[in-house]
């Protein structure tokens, strides 16, 4: 088509106007959206600042609290060492370190096993299962108080208390926390405090046997007025009580230094049962107890530590001829099984309150109504007794009744071997 | 007529004063030292029937004197019983295994049990010179009815 020339011109001046127009408005258009994406973009830089920011003062929170435990874990005095779920040592601080010789780097990512040996009390060695790290990784145990011996990079040995907690993440076992502690000291401090009893004790027993020696030659020698010999008799009982005291301390002593228990020899029971009721004649006869030993086998050959059982004979007996009222009774019985034989000593005495009677074992621990019925008394009797049938590998329990009687029963081994090793 | 000989190796005056008398009485005859050195020359001079032996004693334990006895010709024969106080298993183990025939253990005993323990051991031993009287004999008090 061929315009004509004057229509043309006029329509194309319009059309161009048109398209400028449009052209403006696209421009405008096109402008407006660009500024409201610049102010879009803007908005968005803001936000990533802030969120920026907000990264870094949670990094700095997060340095300021690792900071933290880092100076925690280097100012205790406890060793730590966190080990993962293969028991892989992977966390240790510094006072793990210095007590047990080995740096960081010989530590880190090794099996927690292969670096610290581990023994027990005393002093043998503990297999890996049996490891407390190994057990709170197995059944998510927590352990604590336990006491072990750890041993050093050079070889040497030192005790600690050690309390492991499992890791758990999703209820599975990721890993265990042990905190560890030197006890050398509270060890040593232990044997020089069971030492000084005991060198004390010793030291006493001389002039208190003189005492009761020339006592008993004083009476037996020199004439004397009824009321002179009754006063010798009151020193008399007063030194074999002072004996008796010092004895109790001397076996405390010498059971918390682990020093009884290690001598199995052969003893006939019964004749060694009749020998310590004979020591109880003069008591015996003042309170007009009526004693029965008869059901027993005639001779019972046993092969047992002789300190061990004649803290729990005393122990037992005293007691059944200590609370027991004037003119009341006690049974002794001996029976022998298979492996085992039985002791049980029974008495009409002033018996245990049931609410007392499961802290009765403990040390110092004394019923009320004993405290009342007898003001001196010391409550180690029973806890000699009891550690001492433990250390035998036996049992001891009682039944009790207040103001009817108790009976207590001993059950040992007829045979009492050594641990494997001890000895 | 010979008495049955002891001696007495105890270094506390008391004790060993007393136990002197006692035994005396019992009709034994005595001889007494106080430390381990006069003890040990004593045990390997004299004709001894026993030898009561206390363990911790000045210049010479009881062990060193035992162990000297044990070795000597003249004297190994003669009976010792080591006079202990309670508790010291360890010296009661040792004593036995130095050769020591018993023990007594002091602060557990009155004193006519110490006689009656040393007349006893001889009774046991039947021992040849045990001829003490036994005029002041008394039972030891029987445990049970």
């Amino acid at each position: 088509m061929i315009p004509d020339p004057d229509v043309g011109e006029k329509e194309f001046s319009t059309n161009l106007k048109k398209y400028a127009q449009a052209l403006e408005q696209e421009v405008a258009d096109r402008t407006r959206e660009l500024s409201d994406r610049v102010a879009e973009l803007e908005d968005a830089r803001k936000a990533a600042a802030n969120l920026l920011e907000d990264l870094d003062a949670e990094r700095e929170k997060l340095a300021i609290s690792k900071a933290k435990d880092e100076a925690m874990l280097v100012s205790i005095g406890d060793g730590l060492i966190a080990v993962d779920a293969d028991a892989k040592i992977i966390r240790i601080n510094s006072s793990a370190n210095r007590m047990l010789g080995w740096t960081d780097d010989e530590m880190i990512g090794k099996s927690f096993f292969s670096v610290v040996p581990i023994e027990d009390e005393q002093e043998k060695p503990i297999l890996q299962k049996d490891d407390p790290i190994a057990i709170s990784l197995a059944d998510g145990t927590t352990i604590t108080g336990l006491i072990y011996h750890y041993i050093r990079k050079d070889g040497t040995k030192f005790p600690v208390a050690i309390t492991v907690s499992r890791v758990m993440l999703n209820d599975k076992i990721v890993g265990a926390i042990e905190v560890f502690r030197d006890i050398s000291k509270e060890k040593e401090l232990d044997r020089e405090k069971n030492e000084f009893i005991s060198i004390a004790s010793h030291q006493m027993r001389t002039p208190l046997t003189g005492i009761q020696w020339v006592v008993e030659r004083f009476t037996k020698k020199e004439k004397l007025t009824p009321k002179g010999k009754e006063y010798l008799e009151d020193i008399h009982t007063s030194a074999k009580q002072l004996i008796g005291l010092v004895d109790l301390l001397l076996n405390l002593s010498r059971i918390e230094a682990g020093r009884i228990g290690t001598t199995p020899e052969p003893l006939e029971f019964i004749g060694f049962i009749k020998d310590f009721l004979g020591e109880t004649v003069p008591l015996r006869d003042k309170k007009k107890l009526k004693l029965a030993f008869e059901d027993h086998p005639p001779e019972l050959a046993v092969i047992t530590d002789k300190s061990a059982i004649r803290n729990i004979v005393q122990s037992l007996v005293s007691n059944a001829i200590e609370y027991t009222q004037d003119g009341g009774s006690i049974a002794i019985t001996v029976k022998k099984s298979a492996s085992t034989f039985l002791m049980t000593v029974q008495d009409t005495g002033i018996g245990i309150p049931r609410m007392e009677q499961s802290h009765i074992f403990e040390k110092f621990v004394r019923a009320s109504n004993a405290k009342l019925y007898k003001t001196d008394g010391t409550g180690i009797g029973l806890y000699i007794a009891a550690r001492s049938t433990n250390l035998l590998g036996g049992k001891i329990w009682f039944e009790s009744e207040e103001n009817k009687g108790s009976t207590f029963h001993v059950e040992l081994p007829l045979e009492f071997k050594l641990k494997e090793g001890e000895g | 007529m010979d008495k049955t000989k002891i001696l007495l190796i105890e270094d506390d005056q008391v004790l060993s004063k007393v136990l002197y008398e006692e035994l005396s009485e019992a009709g034994f005859e005595v001889l007494r030292a106080y430390d381990g050195e006069v003890g040990l020359q004593l045990a390997l001079e004299k004709n001894l029937d026993l030898i009561l032996l206390d363990v911790v004693l000045p210049k010479k334990d009881g062990f060193e004197i035992l162990e000297a006895i044990k070795k000597s010709p003249g004297a190994s024969g003669t009976p010792v019983i080591i006079l202990t106080m309670l508790g010291i298993d360890e010296d009661i183990k040792k004593g036995l295994q130095l050769g020591a025939d018993d023990y007594i253990v002091k602060s557990q005993h009155a004193l006519p049990e110490i006689v009656e323990k040393v007349k006893n051991f001889f009774a046991k031993e039947g021992h040849g010179r045990a001829k003490q009287s036994s005029a002041d004999w008394h039972e030891v008090p029987q445990p049970d009815a």
